[in-house]
């Protein structure tokens, strides 16, 4: 027998004993987990959502956009500016289209947020602050399509007062869902 | 003839050595995920392959991983070969899914031996050709008596 035939016996030889050996482990696995106190179900498992895994998924790039630059794409059909204020700061006084965010990115809001950005291709997220609104852009870039290009305004709503930027004022309308 | 035996003996000590490494490896790695199944099927679905059999998976892998261990510590020399295979099949399994993590920039944890373990990287991909290469020479290395 040629060494490459010896081999190709004994690959097959092993490829069935392998296949023996994981069918006994696999019937080991099921039957262990099906007795013990603190089994998972395999097949209605639901993979979490927890800020750990949000963390173990490769974080998206969130972008800058200056008031100067927001102003110029008023026009952008597929652009959504969203206020992460309080629903109070938002009356008062907000970016005049904009659309107001729940405090917390929370996996309502991002429910909500969903409703809102069907369609569309670009985010702007601000608050008073661009400090304020980076994490909540940072959670929603990770929670929607990677298609969607979120940018945070740069200096945040006091920048777009400050240079007399077009502001709007009312309370936010609800959403159906939002908390 | 002598120098052939010389041979045939270090073949065959270098194949029990390297059939013990990996038996050792794969049993370290079996028992913390069985001790946690939940959360090594986290850390599977974090690799986002398919979320969805996570769990299935997560149960499935550590018992396979037990049982070739302990077949390449004492089962017979033909059903040793068998576990050699598994093990193989295992850790490419393993380095497919790492390496695609890698790729997609998924940092995360690799859950190879339970929690708080490697990361998703570079080290992890070298450790696991290596041990892959270790299979490989057991396997062809296995007197065929």
């Amino acid at each position: 027998m040629t060494r490459a035939a010896a081999l190709r016996t004994t690959l097959v030889d092993a490829g069935w004993r392998g296949a023996l050996l994981t069918v006994v482990g696999l019937a080991a696995a099921l039957g262990y987990n099906a007795v013990r106190k603190d089994g998972i179900p395999c097949f209605d498992y639901e993979p979490p959502t927890s800020c750990s895994a949000e963390a173990s998924r490769p974080q998206p790039e969130v972008g800058v956009v200056s008031p100067e630059e927001l102003a110029h794409e008023c026009d952008n059909g597929g652009l959504v500016v969203a206020d992460t204020r309080s629903e109070e700061r938002f009356s008062m006084g907000h970016i005049a289209g904009a659309v107001h965010l729940p405090c917390s990115a929370s996996d309502d809001a991002a429910r909500v947020v969903g409703s809102l950005l069907d369609g569309k291709q670009d985010l702007v997220v601000y608050g008073e602050t661009e400090a304020e609104a980076r994490p909540v852009a940072e959670a929603l870039a990770r929670r929607t399509e990677p298609a969607l290009r979120v940018r945070v305004l740069q200096g945040g709503f006091q920048a777009w007062a400050q240079q007399g930027l077009a502001c709007a004022s009312g309370g936010c309308p609800r959403h159906e869902g939002a908390p | 003839m002598i120098h052939s035996e010389r041979l045939d003996r270090l073949a065959t000590f270098t194949s029990l050595a390297l059939r013990v490494l990996l038996a050792l490896v794969f049993l370290f790695a079996a028992f913390p995920k069985l001790a946690d199944t939940r959360t090594f099927a986290e850390q599977i679905s974090y690799y986002d392959l398919w979320p969805q059999v996570s769990a299935l998976v997560a149960v499935t892998i550590p018992p396979v991983e037990l049982v070739a261990a302990i077949a390449l510590l004492v089962a017979p020399r033909p059903w040793q070969r068998g576990a050699l295979l598994v093990v193989f099949t295992l850790l490419c399994l393993f380095t497919y899914a790492v390496l695609q993590a890698y790729v997609r920039g998924i940092d995360t944890e690799c859950g190879c031996f339970g929690s708080g373990g490697e990361r998703v990287g570079i080290p992890k991909l070298i450790e696991n050709a290596g041990l892959i290469a270790a299979c490989v020479i057991a396997f062809l290395l296995e007197p065929r008596r």
